[in-house]
């Protein structure tokens, strides 16, 4: 746990400020899922739902718009949609 | 949810490796001013960062989110806080989620005419209030202004001082259910124990309101709340309403206690509204204004397609454009079975008593059916109405299986409407309303 502290915070003060500048982000999607979504709610309740596409992607919308995530680029919004798509999708696994 | 505790960081080692990793002198001054703020945290390490995160709730949680920017918040910290902080006083509740906190119990754990108060679910939009976390009523006060002729400020005291009544009533989550659509609507995956019904104290609000006078023009209310919003946003994480008519009813209060004692942080202290029978999302938590509106109420939660329904039934799965969406407001028929189990085993030939609820929202229950062989034969439960309008009926019957196999129980409750509980759960978007028959499987041995 505390290995996964270290790690996360490291690459959140090294990554964080200059990602919002770029267009595409380096980190994987999984990641800037953790990061981004992670700020401001825990991630028990996206790991346990099994959407498609549209709905994921309303998902985002609303947490962008209505929610207050809005420092999260439209880039990065396409590659955590990819990887919720690709690892919460209807016929994964609960 | 894990288990072990995880080990607290370790601040200077961090550091280390912050500079280790060719951090900007910039970013190395900023970790420097939040290390040097621990104080602020209390202790150091596991509770004391959950207790920034969580406990102390809104303003840490701003300090921290003001330190360390947007993204920069780390998961590792959010999970310790999850499991330190947000469960207390609920043991054994299922979480769906940690942060806002978002729990239920399952129905065999809600068996109790009136359910206790660890045994209420939560249901939270944003953080719980400082306040609420400290018990600390100090500076507490409810406004009711708008449109009213004397705009009101209430403390705690004078609420305390004026006449009360106790009401036992259910309050349930729009969403209780939602994991019974197909396909499984996106929100919190309730099953069917985001429901309680327990004995609230307070005030009417009609005696409030009448106190403010209401004016010709006031036709809804706008309900705010000391819990702050997730992302920081200067606004409330929501804010809901309800027409006049219904404030009014005998049974909405403003309640200060549950079951004979202070509200829970959890579940609204020092002061939540009461709206029985309605979506629980009109049940304000830690109440602090009623703005009495001349329109539909507009807050956050109102409009779009939070807690709101389709005007007409839609295919599963099909979302209708928003202006076909309609505010929901009182619950449907339902019921739920509370004894025996799900899953659970019995012998053939013993006879097995059959325990639950039913409720109906704003009409009355009138009977409730049991069958065991997966609808085709039904017996007539027996039936106890609630003294008071609002609250849970209880109802039980006998039954026993005839020989081995796999079994199922099911209810189905009728109000005095002639509306029963689907077979099918009919669906709609955000899963709200979800009153389909409880199936309780069980295994019969020889």
């Amino acid at each position: 746990m505390r290995q996964i502290g270290i790690t996360l915070l490291l690459s959140l003060f090294v990554y964080g400020p200059v990602a919002a500048e770029s267009g595409a982000d380096p980190r994987p999607g999984k990641q800037l899922f953790e990061t981004h979504c992670g700020t401001c709610h825990s991630l028990d309740l996206p790991k346990s739902q099994r959407l498609d596409r549209f709905n994921w992607k309303w998902v985002i919308d609303d947490m962008v718009n209505d929610f207050g995530a809005t420092w999260i680029t439209t880039a990065q919004q396409e590659q955590i949609l990819e990887y919720l798509v690709e690892a919460y999708g209807p016929d994964r696994p609960r | 949810m894990k288990t072990d505790p995880p080990t607290p960081p370790d601040w200077n080692a961090l550091r280390g490796k912050l500079q280790d990793s060719g951090a900007t002198p910039e970013v190395v001054d900023r970790y420097d001013e939040i290390v040097s703020r621990r104080a602020f945290f209390g202790l150091v390490g596991r509770g004391g960062v959950a207790t920034a995160l969580l406990g102390a709730g809104a303003g840490s949680y701003a300090a921290l989110n003001g330190l360390f920017g947007r993204g920069l918040i780390p998961e590792a910290w959010a999970e310790e806080a999850a499991q330190s902080v947000s469960i207390s006083g609920k043991p054994g509740m299922i979480v769906h989620n940690a942060r806002p906190v978002n729990g239920e119990f399952a129905p065999h754990q809600l068996a109790d005419r009136i359910t206790p108060t660890a045994r209420m679910f939560v249901r939270n939009n944003g953080t719980v209030p400082a306040r609420a976390e400290a018990r600390d009523p100090q500076g507490w006060k409810l406004t009711i202004d708008g449109e009213v002729n004397r705009p009101l400020q209430i403390s705690l005291d004078q609420l305390r001082q004026m006449p009360a009544t106790t009401v036992h009533a259910c309050i349930e989550c729009g969403g209780n259910g939602r994991a019974l659509f197909s396909p499984q609507p996106r929100g919190n995956p309730w099953g069917r124990g985001a429901i309680s019904c327990s004995e609230w104290k307070g005030v009417r609000l009609s005696d409030l309101l009448r106190e403010a006078g209401l004016k010709d023009s006031a036709v809804y209310t706008g309900h705010y709340g000391e819990d702050l919003h997730l992302a920081g946003k200067d606004e409330p994480p929501i804010s809901r309403g309800m027409p006049i008519d219904k404030a009014m009813e005998a049974h909405t209060i403003v309640a200060y206690q549950v079951n004979g004692e202070e509200l829970p942080g959890l579940n609204g202290y020092p002061v939540r509204l009461v709206v029985p029978g309605w979506v629980g999302s009109c049940s304000h938590k830690w109440l602090s204004r009623i703005w009495v509106r001349n329109q539909v109420h507009d807050g956050p939660k109102m409009g779009g397609y939070s807690y709101r329904v389709p005007a007409y039934p839609v295919r599963p799965g099909e979302v209708p454009p928003e202006s076909d969406m309609v505010i929901a407001t009182a619950w449907v028929i339902k019921s739920m079975i509370t004894s025996p189990a799900e899953n659970s085993s019995v012998k053939a030939g013993n006879q097995v008593k059959v325990r639950g609820h039913a409720w109906a929202g704003e009409d009355q229950v009138k009977e409730v059916m049991i069958s065991t062989d997966f609808g085709i034969h039904w017996v007539k439960a027996k039936l106890i109405k609630p003294a008071q309008k609002y609250a849970w009926y209880d109802f039980e019957a006998d039954v026993s299986f005839p020989g081995r196999g796999y079994y199922e129980i099911w209810a189905r409750a009728f109000d005095d409407k002639g509306s029963s509980q689907p077979v099918i759960q009919p669906w709609n978007p955000r899963g709200y309303l979800g009153n389909v028959v409880h199936r309780v499987p069980i295994t019969v041995s020889a």
